[in-house]
């Protein structure tokens, strides 16, 4: 099973010597996963600093890769080992300031990056994603005894976040 | 009706219970999103149609995975199967959880 992940981990790391993207962390329910309980999901979302420069953005050099490797693609995600992932473009500052950031831990000794949960928490909160199940989410892992409350705090105020 | 006492107690062992699950290896973390996925379309599909994304991971067919399934258990076993990655996952003992009665 983390045979799979460490699979997923190789291909975003491959990403980024081959210099398509800049820099990855996982998020979503499976970034959540690594701080908190399991909570489920059919997908692993990974935000990305492309590359590439300007305000057009193109997804054509990742999707263009994982032909070139292999991987299927179906519903805007690319099955890896058996893993749907989504490689998300950070969509604002508050996404980019969170791939930067994010912890380096391991996945069968493998470096993986992982946002870390104040982030998760103030990307959640932060419309329009602020849905119902992620305000849920957010608000479970608000009580995550690893959770840097005093980060927390500093992220919701700059970004002008509440609960 | 129970006591403030037992509300307290009761409480604090559902606090403990979440805790142990937020410290559980990511292995068996993993392996519970295995079961949480088979569960969901178990339940979901006897009320309406799938989503195209609500598949459950294909990631048990690897033969290097060291996961068995047997009819509505899912084990991990290490010593199972030939691993060809640096996998520094060895468990000693299989261990397995199953899906709780509908």
């Amino acid at each position: 099973m983390l045979q799979s992940m460490a699979d997923v981990v190789r291909a975003l790391n491959d990403l980024i010597e081959r210099g398509i993207i800049k820099d990855y962390a996982i998020g979503g329910a499976i970034g959540a996963l690594f701080w908190d309980e399991v909570t489920n999901t059919f997908d692993v979302d990974v935000f990305v600093l492309l590359a590439q420069d300007g305000a057009v953005i193109d997804l054509g050099p990742i999707y263009k890769w994982a032909e070139e490797h292999g991987y299927p693609q179906s519903h805007e995600h690319i099955k890896i080992s058996g893993i749907p992932v989504q490689l998300v473009p950070a969509p604002d500052i508050l996404s980019e300031e969170a791939i930067r950031e994010a912890a380096t831990l391991s996945v069968e000794g493998l470096a993986v990056r992982v946002i870390r949960p104040e982030y998760l928490i103030a990307m959640w909160l932060k419309p329009p994603a602020n849905n119902k199940t992620r305000r849920e989410r957010a608000s479970r892992l608000s009580e995550s005894a690893q959770l840097d409350k005093d980060r927390l705090a500093a992220l919701l105020t700059k970004y002008d976040l509440s609960w | 009706m129970p006591g403030n006492e037992i509300l307290i107690r009761l409480r604090l062992g559902k606090d403990a219970l979440r805790e142990a699950r937020r410290r559980a290896t990511l292995e068996a973390k993993f392996l519970e999103l295995l079961q949480a996925q088979r569960l969901f379309i178990a339940i979901v599909q006897t009320r309406r149609s799938l989503l195209p994304s609500e598949q459950p991971w294909d990631v048990l067919r690897e033969v290097r995975d060291s996961v068995i399934v047997d009819g509505d258990s899912i084990y991990t076993n290490a010593e199972v199967g030939p691993v060809t990655s640096s996998s520094s996952s060895h468990w000693s003992a299989p261990e397995k959880l199953k899906l709780p009665s509908p």
